[in-house]
């Protein structure tokens, strides 16, 4: 009787161990992906830079400002806009509104970021760049601060 | 019988895990993100025209389906519907019948083939339009007598603009340090934002000066 015991709990035992490892074994083995997955769901290069982070264009045209954001007659519904482009390297940039006028210098690729806080209802921005020439560009925004929805 | 009980007290652990979260979970879900935000985004790119936007202009005609309004010798059409709301410029709701001809306005709407007005607020563009020039030039002269100095632009050596400041003048370095008035000098390069003077031609107030020359004078030190 005991070695009868004995052995049922030995291949008991066996057994239970055999399953466990088996199964823990097919577990910690990697699953690679199928390709057609990969294929899918790997972002194209295009779409990455449209979608999580918009380059902005470093001008290399002399006198030449951009503004990328705002953008003309857009809405916004924060008072808080941030005026971002690009002109020519170490241009002399200037942000004009009915009742402001704050100045920064663009950096060595022409990039320029200024924190504006806007009057409710449309404010007109006026931005001009003056670059290491003294060449002048400028160029003029309307931008509406409201929370109506519509 | 005791081979089951066996098998199952071993094997019940390996069963019994809970479900971890796998990391090829959240990369998947962040993918999905992701590939909505490029979807959103190309949607919008490839159709900006679909964006709210707010339009500004003065009232030229006016019908009940449609308003035309002008804005710096440019005319824009506006398409109305029954939902569009008529907003007074104190902020209360008035009727279509208000928006007279002349009248300045706000519309926001969306900007497809027309402007499809939804919103349209009466408003003084007067009170948003402003009237600045900025110059760079070098400074020609300053005034021992009176807060006035006289600019030569860059690129027009036969432009000269006379420049009155006042306390309220805002003048720095390029470095965004305050400086004095008696820091301008003739010779250095300025750039000067300017109001007209309305009265006198060539004439302007300086809202604000950039002293692209100022250097500051060495600190002296005790010996």
């Amino acid at each position: 009787m005991i070695k009868e015991l004995f052995l049922a709990l030995t291949l008991g035992a066996l057994l239970g161990f055999g399953i466990t490892g088996t199964y823990l074994a097919v577990k910690k083995k990697p699953v690679s992906p199928p390709p057609v997955a990969v294929l899918e769901t790997t972002p194209t290069p295009v779409q990455t830079n449209i979608s999580i982070t918009p380059t902005v264009p470093v001008n290399t045209n002399d006198n030449q400002l951009t503004v990328d954001s705002p953008e003309n007659e857009s809405v916004v519904t924060s008072s808080q806009v941030t005026v971002k482009g690009s002109a020519s390297p170490l241009s002399t940039i200037i942000i004009t509104t009915a009742t402001q006028t704050a100045y920064i210098t663009a950096d060595n690729g022409g990039l320029f970021s200024h924190n504006l806080t806007l009057d409710s209802g449309v404010n007109l921005i006026q931005i001009d760049a003056v670059d290491s020439t003294d060449n002048l560009s400028t160029t003029q925004l309307l931008v509406t601060y409201s929370t109506a929805k519509f | 019988m005791i081979w089951i009980f066996i098998f199952l007290l071993l094997a019940r652990p390996a069963f019994a895990q809970t479900p971890t979260v796998d990391s090829s979970d959240n990369i998947q879900t962040i993918r999905e993100v992701v590939q909505q935000k490029v979807m959103e985004k190309l949607k919008q790119i490839s159709n900006p025209g679909s964006a709210k936007r707010a339009i500004v202009g003065k009232v030229i005609q006016a019908d009940t389906s449609s308003i035309t309004i002008e804005y710096k010798n440019s005319t824009r059409k506006l398409t109305l519907s029954p939902e569009t709301v008529y907003v007074s410029s104190s902020g209360s709701k008035i009727s279509l019948d208000k928006v007279k001809i002349g009248q300045d306005i706000i519309a926001m709407g969306l900007n497809n083939t027309n402007f499809e007005a939804k919103r349209i607020v009466l408003t003084d563009l007067k009170k948003v339009s402003f009237s600045r020039t900025v110059v760079v030039g070098k400074v020609v002269d300053v005034s021992r007598t009176t807060p006035v100095f006289t600019l030569i632009s860059s690129k027009n050596k036969n432009d000269l603009f006379q420049i009155k400041t006042d306390t309220k003048t805002d003048i720095g370095d390029k470095n965004q340090q305050k400086i004095k008035l008696t820091d301008v000098k003739a010779g250095q390069k300025i750039i000067a934002i300017l109001t007209p003077d309305l009265k006198i031609s060539k004439t302007y107030y300086a809202l604000k000066l950039i002293n692209l020359d100022y250097t500051p004078s060495p600190t002296p030190t005790k010996k």
